[in-house]
């Protein structure tokens, strides 16, 4: 059955709820994603010669940290660059 | 009865023949006592004349001993984080671990962690069996570490879990107004979430640990007529208060036979519990030479407190 | 006629669109041919997500448009409305909209780098600092612009533009409360946030506060440093999402009442003089002063970070970068034509026939938006439409100033990196999160307070046309050595005309209008400002030589991977 002009407003009004919704949780996401970096740094930064607790505590923890792993890689990338996605969430204009 | 006895002291004061002495006392007296030595350079068996391994070996009646293998015990704690890791990293992980787990052994922290959960085991494996721990510990400075380490790692997991309940609402918050966020979808609630779990019964053990130090314990610092000695024995007091723990009593070792207790010792620890005790020449071996060390008054404060 | 112009340049942008933009997409870029996006290939669920191009949309317009799209043409429309709308118009579609559009597949193409990251690496260690230092100015610019625009808004009428952005702040601490900390879903917060607003506004328009604009400045330089110090979620996050409402009524409403007005264009001549008397009160020539002047409506450098930060990294596909980078950017346009139309149209039914020249910029777009909605749409009275406006240019501006703060603060750790061995006391210091943050606001509200908009709009615009040309200079070099190298020159002539005409506008400013600083009998503060505002231009223009310089030394070489081995 070809979508009807009560699908597309549909389809335009989820968009739009969808759209919202980022803007109003876009800070949070990237405070969040900072905070778990920061959590991933403070325990494991041991391996990569940060002072940090025991090696041995952070190995403990470290199966369970598979995605925060490579958030934390992924984020020293971020780390080198990070000058347009700091433009992009905070509204300069 | 206190549950541990540690024997504290720099090396060649004669901790390893007064905790022997000690620990053949008690047995004597009718306790079942486990003498460990945690002491890289493993006097213990020497002085009892015997062979000691990693299980307890009788070495009198009431008595048994053992030798705590540190190395083995590092390779062992980080053989099971390495067993744990495999089974939970995903196929296509590509990090290199098993390189990385022959370097920790050597990272600052692995061996006085070791050596905890070396003590805790003990503690746990043998308690049914066992009156009494008599623990002959490593020189000094491992032994603040390993003693320290309760205290100190307690306030930085709280820290670490405090954290990790922080980033637990905050994905909780996110997730509700925006399911589709690009964050880690992990667990959201403290029970689900393995890492907080595991952050929690550290902070466990952790605690179990100092209240062992602190309440279970008997700690009592071996020292020579020296001055360094002495002052030794009182940077131990010092560390100790810091970290909760009570240093118990001191033996002075090698005194002067029948002298009076140098005025010094007597000036900074006042009316400390302070036992002399001197042996002969040669060092003490064996059993019998172990009998002859007169023990009777850390005994007798042993079984007050 | 408002409502022909309109339409026209909805026309107009959507033939371009079609024509010119997909034709840059196939034969220059040639989408269809690219390998496969970032989000894709380099998926990780965290920052590299595909995401359907309508919602990046929504996300790249919401972050490219505020107050800057007002303000330029506010205070342009005294050329007349011909030239303000050509600009507006081919200046975004030859130029701005481009500029956007590229920036943003180079980024793609780079694998989500930022157009710093692109700069540097295709032109030089140099065109990378010169970014950083670029931005640092462009944050101190905003604020001081901002600052006087917002001081301006608070000290006139009655002082309700103050007394609503308090209560919409209240309103957004509330929504957020709901929000976030409770069960309540994110559709009731909205709606109770909404009821808030529209509350705050009652109220605001009932009750002002009145107090003078040095005391208004006080308080906003206490908001900056107090606001940038708070947990996101408590007033930025809330009041950012309230703020896109305030963006999509004010659009909606706008344009609606522009289409059934159909006002002719009379309340301003179309063409006034080439060499209007707009910026500092000096008379400025149309050609090069204009990019100064609009900036946001048309070309605006610092879209291309926006753009090259989260959005090159979420784009499912890379043809969807021409309705994400280019579409976007002619939606902005669209927001600046109705605010010519406003004035041009609605201007004397505010102000007065002859008084719509002589007012100042934003009474001048407050009041005939305010006129223009409510004589369309009865039921939304003038004083109301008029505080609506009031308080939409304020708090975009606001959030700007608590944004800028935050940003500025990384930025002026990474420019003070080198000190960090050669003074590490000054390093220190400026390590510092709290003492950063009062020395950027310091600046910015210390500008606002001795200069006055008209004259600081375009110092900020400077900075940021220049990064435009560095971009538009970066990506020619892009399209030279890693597209197709015939087509080089369809991006290239725009860059260097581009080029030509801000450094030319700058120096123009720095000749003409920043004398007038230090002229005899000038005020202490004036001077100061004067010193501020010219040396940043100077430094500026020095930065700017030496990046193009080096971009003309590569751009020359046959092979730039050898050269750069």
């Amino acid at each position: 059955m070809p979508p009807t002009l009560f699908d597309y407003v549909r389809k335009a009004l989820r968009i739009v709820a969808q759209v919202q919704r980022s803007k109003a949780s876009g800070m949070l996401e990237f405070e969040l994603k900072e905070l778990e970096n920061l959590f991933m740094l403070l325990l494991l930064g041991s391996l990569v010669g940060v002072p940090s607790p025991p090696a041995a505590m952070a190995m403990e923890l470290l199966p369970y940290l598979e995605d925060e792993l490579r958030l934390m890689l992924a984020r020293a990338d971020f780390a080198q660059d990070p000058l347009g996605a700091l433009m992009g969430i905070l509204e300069i204009d | 009865m206190k549950g541990i006895i540690f024997f504290l002291g720099k090396g060649g004061v004669g901790k390893t023949t007064l905790s022997s002495a000690t620990a053949c006392a008690l047995a004597r007296q009718g306790q079942r006592v486990l003498i460990a030595s945690l002491d890289p350079a493993h006097n213990l068996g020497d002085v009892f004349e015997a062979r000691l391994g990693n299980e307890p070996t009788r070495l009198a009646e009431r008595l048994d001993g053992l030798e705590v293998d540190i190395a083995h015990w590092v390779a062992r704690y980080l053989e099971q984080s390495r067993v744990e890791i495999k089974a939970n990293y995903a196929y296509n992980m590509s990090l290199n671990l098993d390189g990385f787990l022959d370097i920790l052994k050597y990272a600052p922290g692995t061996e006085e962690y070791a050596v905890l959960w070396a003590i805790e085991h003990l503690h746990q494996t043998h308690r049914a069996r066992y009156d009494v721990l008599v623990l002959d510990t490593p020189p000094t400075a491992l032994t603040m570490r390993f003693l320290a380490m309760p205290s100190l790692s307690i306030l930085w997991v709280r820290e670490l879990a405090k954290m990790r309940e922080l980033i637990l609402q905050k994905r909780t918050t996110l997730l509700k107004v925006n399911p589709d966020a690009s964050v880690l979808k992990g667990a959201t609630e403290k029970k689900e979430d393995r890492v907080y779990g595991k952050l929690s019964s550290i902070q466990e053990r952790l605690r179990r640990l100092h209240d062992l130090f602190a309440r279970e314990s008997y700690l009592t610092v071996v020292l020579n007529p020296d001055e360094l000695s002495l002052a030794e024995s009182l940077r131990i007091r010092e560390e100790l208060n810091r970290l909760g723990l009570t240093l118990r009593s001191l033996c002075l070792n090698k005194a002067a036979p029948a002298g009076p207790v140098p005025d010094k010792l007597s000036e900074r620890f006042g009316d400390f519990p302070i036992f002399s005790s001197h042996f002969t020449q040669d060092g003490i071996h064996g059993l019998e030479g172990l009998g002859l060390v007169d023990v009777s008054g850390l005994v007798r404060h042993l079984q007050a407190s | 006629m408002s409502a022909t112009i309109l339409l026209a340049s909805l026309v107009l942008y959507l033939v371009f669109y079609f024509t010119y933009g997909k034709s840059l997409q196939k034969n220059l870029i040639k989408s269809h041919e690219a390998p496969d996006a970032p989000s894709k290939r380099l998926s990780d669920g965290v920052d590299y997500v595909p995401t359907s191009k309508y919602v990046l949309f929504g996300h790249h317009f919401a972050s490219i448009a505020g107050a800057g799209p007002i303000v330029g043409p506010a205070l342009a429309i005294g050329w007349g409305w011909l030239p303000c709308l050509a600009w507006i118009w081919l200046g975004n579609i030859f130029i701005g909209a481009i500029h956007d559009y590229l920036a943003l597949v180079a980024s793609v193409r780079y694998d989500g780098r930022s157009v710093q990251y692109v700069a540097q690496d295709l032109i030089g260690k140099k065109a990378g600092k010169t970014f950083g230092w670029f931005i640092m100015f462009l944050c101190i610019l905003v604020v001081a612009a901002f600052g006087d625009i917002v001081a301006g808004q608070f000290a006139a009428g009655k002082g309700e533009v103050f007394s609503t952005f308090f209560l919409f702040c209240v309103a957004a601490v509330i929504m957020g409360y709901f929000m976030y900390q409770t069960k309540m879903g994110v559709g009731l917060s909205t709606l109770i946030g909404l009821a808030l607003l529209v509350l705050a506004f009652f109220l605001g328009l009932a009750y002002g506060v009145k107090a003078s604009k040095d005391l208004w400045f006080l308080v906003i330089f206490i908001y900056i440093v107090i606001a940038s110090a708070l947990p996101v979620n408590w007033l930025l996050q809330p009041r950012d999402y309230l703020n896109s409402f305030l963006l999509y009524f004010g659009l909606l409403v706008g344009g609606l009442a522009a289409v059934l007005g159909a006002q002719g264009l009379t309340s301003v001549p179309a063409f006034t003089s080439f060499s209007a008397t707009i910026i500092g009160g000096k008379a400025s020539p149309f050609w090069p002063t204009v990019p100064l002047v609009i900036a946001c409506g048309a070309l605006s450098g610092f879209h291309a970070l926006v753009a090259s930060g989260t959005s090159s990294k979420q784009l499912r596909e890379e043809k969807d970068a021409l309705f994400v980078g280019y579409g976007a950017m002619l939606t902005e346009g669209f927001l600046s034509t109705i605010v010519i139309i406003s004035i041009a149209g609605f201007g004397a039914l505010a102000l007065g026939a002859d008084k719509v020249l002589t007012t100042g910029a934003m009474p001048r777009f407050i009041q005939s938006y305010g006129a223009m909605v409510s004589s369309v749409l009865p039921f939304l009275s003038r004083d109301f439409m008029n505080l609506f406006a009031a308080v939409w240019v304020s708090s975009f501006a606001l959030t700007t100033l608590d944004t800028t703060n935050r940003l500025g603060r990384y930025i002026v750790h990474e420019l003070a990196m080198p000190l960090k061995d050669t003074s590490p006391g000054i390093y220190g210091i400026l390590q510092n999160r709290w003492i950063a943050s009062v020395i950027i606001a310091f600046c910015g509200v210390g500008l606002a307070w001795s200069g006055n908009y008209t004259v600081l709009w375009p110092a900020f615009s400077g900075a940021n046309q220049l990064i435009a040309s560095i971009v538009m200079l970066t990506v020619a070099m892009w399209v030279k050595h890693d597209l197709v190298e015939k087509y080089a020159n369809v991006v290239l002539i725009p860059a260097v005309l581009l080029w030509v005409t801000v450094t030319c506008g700058i120096i123009w400013y720095t000749i003409v209008v920043v004398p007038d600083f230090f002229k005899a009998g000038a005020p202490t503060k004036q001077m100061i400002t004067g010193v501020v505002v010219g040396g940043i231009n100077l430094i500026m223009l020095f930065m700017n030589f030496v990046t193009v310089a080096q971009f003309f030394k590569r751009y020359g070489k046959k092979a730039l991977r050898e050269a750069k081995a």
